[in-house]
């Protein structure tokens, strides 16, 4: 799982459950190709720390404090469309999958899905395929 | 009278001798008188023998007759006045001699040898001796034919004078009357016995008194007045008009002695004038004003005249048009040889046809009517009566015209239309009349009238004879029909129902002439109606269901916003559940990877059993809030599937001591949603649960078989069952046996919901002591071992954004097509292009071999697509490739 250059990928992440960014943590240490660059509370800094940063992949909550994590995709999109960004949540609404599709996210996995389903989106997305979860694709048909 | 002696041999000896010489001398002196005189006078002796004559007599006679010899008289021929011959010895002279006797006043004819007849007055004396014996006659003869000539005339003139109906009235220089005829009498009404010997003045009116003076003085000059008219005054005071001619009347010496005057009364004729003159005017003015065009022709051709109304209708004046010749204003050839031959032939023209050039170049139709007007049978000239019916020809042919369009459009009509005459006689139809009959009738055929149709017959199936139908009827009332239902047979035997429509036509006298009919195949209509009909009573019986079941679904609603809340709770719960189990699990992970003793390591497996037994609960949880009434068309669910996933929270809702069983198949699909189903299970074993509450202890079972295209589902339990009434009762809203602290009583009111939902339906069976079984009907989904019989389908994808064409492509690939990014050799099925294009469109067309034999299905995505709709349209779009390669059945 590597970017084209033959480095690692990096991901951020944003949850404000530290037991979720840890976790999460623990899981892309150990997966080859990865690399994690740090997580977020919320999405306040996000924009200042993707410039700053460029990481290849964002996985997002979508419930936390702060500011829209959507707007703030929208604007991340617009600023740095090298960054794909997975939404990464637990609350699987079809209003909340158009709008984050519209903000420019790559994917939509949910919090239920085991976690291989997560590795393999995020190698998906990097590929620059796009990445839904069986989860999602029920609520749009339903 | 004295004795004449006319013969002197005969009188000779009688004379005495002594005086004999003085006789001689007497004799010879008498008969030199009587020779003198201007009478014509003979001689005869006793026996009648003419002894003497003088030379009058010898003219009168034209001859000399022989003396002593000629008897009684010297003519040659006499006749009396009645012209009858009188003969010589029956004349005056010899009735004188033999009667002695002298004869007085009778006339004869003496005709002469030359043939020249003169009247004659004789006057024979007889002579007489001293003895007054007869010795002989003399005759004088007095020619009296220029004095009876004479006479008759002045007979005949006065005659005339009298019987004249002119007044003929004489009168002295000073104006006295004089004489006064009948007809003057006629005329001023005054006899003569009253005028005569009154002044003329008498017949003048006073302001014309001088006239008479006037005309006085010029018979005083010899001079006549004629023809003068004036105005007389009649007896009874009318005035008159009279004509009088006024001369001088003279004596013999010439001298003028007075007036004669002849008046004639000219009232009348006057009158006759002036009418003559009005009759005349009329005749000019009817002429000049008349409203139709007329003009006068002479024999070769030229206008003598012509009205008002003619110039103006070709817009000359009157120097333009009379003096020329009439081929000069016609516009047609042969028309003017015809005119022209027949006024040459003196005819007559009655509404002969003809076009007149105007002034300006335009042309009038106009019809002629003409008189030739002879004299003494000489063709003098011809009137000609123009009369321009320019708009009569131009508005035929405009009708002409209109009827043509007519008849076009007609036969285009999609709908059926014939005309028949008042006999029924059909005398039109047009191309689609002839398609709904099923044949062509013959036109104007007297066997074939009123309907062309093979066979017509009322909607009611009753035959409907021609001469019964509704085109017979209105031909016959003259009534107009309306939508008049009827079946048309054709020889075929095929039968359309048909709207007839007719209407009776008329002429300028309201006499009916005919009908059209226009009729059309409501066929379709007619099913439709019937069916109509039919789903009328379904509906009015649904409309009853209906409305029980909106009474029922007032009161699911109630209950739906009940479960909405708890709906809520349970996304929120499952929310977090799935947040806290992620950690669990990714440190049971790393745990497990570590060097643990035998015990620690089985209680690891005892964590993570639990870890995924809430995983699974989450996940039941998620399943109980979403909203299954917003489930449309869903994937199909496998049972097996389902309750791997739905187990855990459908366990939940049984308490402690009750056991669940599941004996599901594999590959049982049905085609409810997963929450629906997981909600429906859900509420029955909850019930099952709470049927073996009060035991402590029992068994769930919940089972499944498939039947054709349903599946039976069924929850089962052992507990006390139900009685009679709680089980007619208990799939009613509200109804309970718990206490309401436990229930909403609503809980089988919404399985059944949500089953009715799919088109299934709940079955119950039950007794009391022998617990109860929920069947739930489904309907089952295809086997998916169906679906790939043929090669994958071929998606291209030509969208810029490289995000969108991403998850057009998963998209696509979740639905199994395989997708290509540009032109391929294989048929492409489906395309997916930017909408607006991008780039230029011949592009496409040339990736889609779009004029190829198979162009692919092409659908467009916008630059903010909704994954929802992009779905279904992507879905619809294979749906349709599908439906379209189907073969036919």
């Amino acid at each position: 799982m590597t970017q084209p250059g033959g480095s690692e990928s990096t991901v951020l992440c944003v949850d404000d459950n530290p037991h979720v960014t840890e976790a999460l943590r623990t899981l892309l240490c150990r997966a080859d190709g990865l690399r994690w660059i740090g997580s977020l509370p919320d999405a306040t800094d996000l924009l200042e720390r993707v410039e700053a940063e460029r990481p290849a992949i964002v996985l997002l909550d979508l419930d936390m404090p702060g500011p829209d994590p959507i707007e703030v995709l929208a604007a991340l999109t617009a600023r740095c469309p090298s960054t794909r960004t997975i939404v990464f949540t637990g609350h699987i609404r079809r209003d909340y999958i158009d709008r984050a599709i519209e903000a420019g996210a790559w994917g939509y996995i949910s919090k239920n899905d085991a976690e291989d389903r997560l590795f393999d989106a995020i190698g998906q997305v990097l590929e620059g395929r796009f990445a839904f979860s069986a989860e999602v694709r029920a609520t749009l048909d339903a | 009278m004295t004795a004449i002696p006319t013969d002197r041999q005969e009188l000779a000896p009688h004379l005495p001798e002594a005086d004999s010489a003085a006789w001689k001398e007497g004799e010879a002196a008498a008969r030199r008188l009587l020779s003198a005189v201007p009478a014509a006078i003979y001689t005869c002796d006793a026996a009648g023998r003419v002894t003497f004559y003088n030379e009058t007599a010898v003219e009168m006679w034209g001859r000399r007759p022989r003396l002593g010899h000629d008897l009684w008289c010297g003519s040659w021929k006499i006749f009396t006045l009645d012209g009858d011959p009188l003969p010589l010895d029956r004349c005056p002279m010899a009735v004188a001699l033999k009667e002695g006797r002298s004869i007085r006043g009778e006339e004869i004819i003496v005709e002469r040898p030359d043939g020249v007849r003169r009247r004659i007055r004789p006057h024979p004396e007889p002579i007489r001796d001293a003895s007054g014996a007869v010795v002989g006659a003399v005759n004088m003869l007095i020619d009296v034919t220029e004095q009876r000539q004479l006479e008759e005339a002045q007979a005949r003139l006065a005659a005339i004078v009298e019987c004249s109906d002119d007044a003929i009235v004489s009168k002295t220089l000073d104006g006295r009357i004089t004489s006064w005829n009948s007809g003057a009498e006629r005329i001023f009404g005054y006899t003569p016995e009253e005028v005569v010997g009154r002044s003329i003045t008498l017949l003048i009116p006073n302001d014309r008194l001088t006239e008479e003076q006037t005309i006085l003085q010029h018979i005083r000059r010899g001079e006549r007045v004629e023809h003068y008219e004036t105005v007389r005054v009649a007896k009874d005071g009318r005035q008159l008009d009279i004509s009088v001619t006024v001369s001088p009347v003279r004596d013999g010496t010439g001298t003028i002695i007075g007036a004669s005057k002849v008046a004639r009364d000219i009232t009348q004729r006057k009158a006759a004038q002036e009418a003559l003159r009005r009759s005349e005017r009329d005749l000019s003015d009817f002429f000049e004003t008349a409203t139709i065009g007329m003009h006068w022709v002479s024999p070769e051709g030229v206008i003598l005249r012509a009205n008002r109304a003619e110039l103006d209708m070709l817009g000359y004046s009157a120097e333009d048009y009379v003096g020329r010749h009439i081929t000069e204003f016609h516009a047609d050839e042969a028309t003017i040889t015809e005119i022209l031959a027949r006024l040459h032939r003196g005819e007559d023209f009655v509404d002969f046809p003809a076009r007149l050039r105007r002034k300006d170049g335009s042309l009038r139709h106009v019809l002629i009517n003409s008189s030739v007007r002879r004299e003494e049978g000489r063709f003098v000239h011809t009137r000609c009566f123009t009369r321009d019916v320019t708009p009569e020809v131009q508005a035929k042919a405009a009708l002409q015209e209109s009827e043509e369009r007519l008849r076009a459009l007609l036969t285009l009509l999609p709908v059926g239309v014939y005309a028949c005459d008042a006999e029924g006689k059909i005398t039109y139809f047009n191309r689609r009349a002839a398609a709904l009959w099923g044949r062509e009738p013959a036109l104007n055929d007297q066997h074939e009238r009123f309907c062309a149709a093979f066979g017509a017959y009322l909607p009611d199936g009753t035959p409907m004879p021609p001469d019964a139908g509704a085109m017979a009827i209105a031909t016959r009332e003259g009534k107009p029909f309306r939508d008049f239902e009827a079946i048309f047979e054709s020889p075929d035997g095929r039968r359309l129902h048909v709207s007839v429509n007719v209407d009776p036509v008329f002429d300028a006298d309201g006499r009916v002439t005919g009908a059209i009919n226009v009729f059309q195949d409501i066929t379709e209509q007619v099913r439709a109606r019937e069916a109509l009909h039919s789903q009328q009573v379904a509906l009015e019986q649904a409309v009853q269901q209906r409305t029980r079941e909106l009474e029922e679904s007032h009161r699911r609603l109630r209950l739906s916003e009940r479960m909405a809340s708890l709906g809520t709770l349970s996304a929120g719960l499952g929310h977090d559940l799935g947040n806290l189990l992620l950690p669990v699990r990714v440190s049971l992970d790393a745990l497990s990877s570590a060097q643990l003793p035998e015990a620690s390591r089985a209680d690891l497996d005892r964590i993570r059993t639990s870890a995924e037994y809430l995983q699974q609960l989450a996940s039941g949880l998620r399943m109980l809030a979403l909203d299954p009434q917003r489930t449309g068309n869903p994937d199909p669910t496998d049972l097996r599937d389902w309750w791997n996933e739905a187990h855990a929270i459908v366990r939940n809702a049984l308490p402690a001591g009750i056991d669940l069983e599941a004996d599901l198949p594999e590959h049982c699909p049905l085609l409810m949603s997963r929450p629906a189903l997981t909600q429906a299970v859900f509420n029955l074993v909850q019930n099952a649960g709470d049927a073996l509450r009060p035991q402590g202890r029992g068994h769930v079972r919940i089972s499944a078989r498939r039947e054709r295209d349903r599946v039976h589902l069924t929850v089962a339990d052992d507990g006390p069952g139900m009685s009679a009434e709680v089980r007619d009762h208990c799939m009613e809203p509200f109804f309970t046996t718990k206490t309401r602290a436990i229930s909403t009583g609503l809980g089988l009111v919404l399985v059944a919901g949500l089953v009715r939902d799919v088109g299934g339906a709940v079955h119950l069976q039950t007794a009391p002591g022998e617990g109860a079984a929920f069947t739930l009907d489904l309907p089952a989904a295809a086997a998916p071992a169906a679906m790939p019989t043929r090669s994958r389908r071929l998606a291209l994808v030509d969208v810029s954004d490289p995000r969108l064409r991403a998850l057009v492509t998963s998209e696509l690939g979740d639905l199994a097509l395989e997708v290509i990014a540009g032109a391929d050799e294989r048929t492409i099925d489906l395309a997916v292009l930017d909408y607006p294009p991008n780039g230029d469109a011949a592009r496409h067309y040339l990736l889609l071999g779009i004029d190829g034999e198979h162009p692919p299905h092409v659908t467009s995505i916008g630059q903010k697509p909704r994954a929802g709709a992009l779905r279904r349209a992507l879905r619809s779009a294979l749906q349709h490739l599908d439906t379209a390669e189907a073969p036919a059945p």
